[in-house]
């Protein structure tokens, strides 16, 4: 496997800090220890784009390549980041006036970018790189009749389907299902969680979280497991302001990579369980009653 | 009450050709109007036109109507109906652009807090570069950023 340089992004760093334990903790315990890209930057998001395209790809090819210099492929955990980077890629390829442009934006900064670098997510990895099996075998305290529904957000499948099918996402589920966890039907895998709209437009966005929590309802899912730290937020963060509109149950927001850890054996701290806005103590009780 | 008409003299051939020369952008003279990029749209039903008026009015040089609708700022790029288009219309990149236009001319709807965020972020990034290196968070924007 080409060397591996791990590009948090900003939300890892701040409201999805879990994410960022969770997946530290378990790459450690697989033997595959996460290295971060020295000095990278943010990647602009979706607001950069919507201002000044130029800027927007430079900003984010100035991580391309730094993990050039490093001989490396990015590690891109959050959904905004892999798409806006994977874009990014595309675009330098593509577009010659574009590659131009940006190539003497970094040799500015004494950087350059030749096109060999690519962009990576933790669930192509553990599925492709180190393998069902491995994690299988892995498993200390099987998540047995945990209920879970996978939920994997928009930008990671679109437009782009990189490592995964477009329309039914399979990463996650296997990984779960490695866990002993069961994976419930969840048809709105892909479906769109509002972004910001929760915080300029909360009628809006509020109830696009609404029918994401009210689907895994339905499903009869203990948990919703996501791989976005904005998904997170709004899914978690948003949840009490939705349960007053509508009748819902609470229902806990857990990183695919928070369920791996606590089946790996991993304690809840470390995976930063605690952080969760709506409780997860479910969750802790479940792999607790199959410990006893 | 003013009847909700549009007339050739609300058409701007600038705007139509600038929106059909947009990267990808040509392929919205194949339109056929399946709907498919607006019954995929998770924001739909809260959006004044619909992503396949909104591509119309753009091609036929309704600008107006384009840079002042809320649809732009609905669109939160989960490119639902890009992936979804049969004729490969990149609709998601052009809301993009539209957004961009509709900044730069000052147009967008004023009690919409979206442009204001957009801007904001951006200014937030290019003022100074969230850095891990850095633990004082916000450091030096990179130089060269600027001579692009």
């Amino acid at each position: 496997m080409k060397k591996l340089a791990y590009y948090p992004g900003c939300s890892l760093k701040g409201t999805g800090r879990a994410y960022d334990e969770s997946l530290r903790a378990v790459f450690e315990v697989l033997g595959e220890p996460l290295e971060e890209l020295d000095d990278w930057n943010c990647c602009g998001a979706t607001s950069y784009m919507s201002i000044d395209k130029r800027e927007a790809y430079a900003l984010a090819s100035r991580n391309l390549a730094l993990a050039e210099r490093e001989k490396a492929d990015l590690l891109t955990p959050c959904n905004a980041c892999y798409l806006v980077l994977e874009k990014t890629r595309r675009h330098l390829a593509d577009s010659a006036e574009m590659g131009h442009r940006v190539r003497r934006a970094l040799d500015a900064v004494g950087l350059s970018y030749e096109g060999d670098v690519r962009i990576r997510h933790p669930l192509e990895v553990l599925t492709r790189d180190v393998g069902e099996e491995r994690i299988k075998e892995a498993v200390k305290e099987p998540l047995k009749g945990l209920k879970v529904a996978p939920y994997y957000g928009c930008q990671i499948v679109r437009p782009y389907a990189t490592f995964d099918d477009q329309y039914h996402p399979q990463t996650m589920d296997r990984l779960l299902k490695a866990t002993g966890a069961k994976v419930v039907p969840y048809p709105f895998k892909t479906r769109c969680c509002g972004a910001s709209q929760t915080g300029t437009l909360p009628e809006v966005g509020l109830h696009l979280v609404y029918r994401l929590l009210n689907e895994a309802e339905a499903r009869g899912a203990d948990v919703l497991a996501v791989i976005c730290p904005l998904c997170q937020f709004n899914l978690d963060a948003y949840q009490s302001q939705v349960r007053r509109e509508y009748d819902l149950e609470p229902i806990p927001i857990l990183y695919f990579s928070q369920i791996l850890g606590l089946a790996l054996g991993i304690p809840a701290k470390k995976l930063g369980i605690d952080r969760c806005v709506v409780s997860a103590n479910r969750v802790l009780e479940r792999r607790a009653a199959h410990a006893a | 009450m003013r009847p909700n008409i549009r007339t050739e003299a609300d058409r701007s051939p600038e705007f139509a050709r600038w929106i059909t020369s947009l990267p990808g952008a040509e392929k919205i003279q194949e339109c056929m109007h399946c709907g498919l990029c607006s019954a995929s749209c998770p924001l739909f039903a809260y959006m004044d036109y619909s992503p396949r008026q909104l591509m119309h009015l753009g091609r036929e040089g309704f600008e107006a109507d384009v840079l002042g609708s809320f649809t732009i700022w609905l669109c939160t790029s989960c490119y639902q109906c890009t992936v979804e288009c049969p004729r490969q219309i990149p609709v998601t990149e052009i809301m993009y652009a539209l957004k961009r236009r509709a900044i730069e001319e000052g147009v967008y709807t004023e009690h919409l807090p979206i442009p204001i965020l957009a801007r904001e972020f951006q200014r937030m990034v290019a003022g100074g570069i969230w850095s891990a290196r850095d633990d004082s968070r916000f450091v030096r924007r990179p130089s060269g950023v600027d001579g692009i």
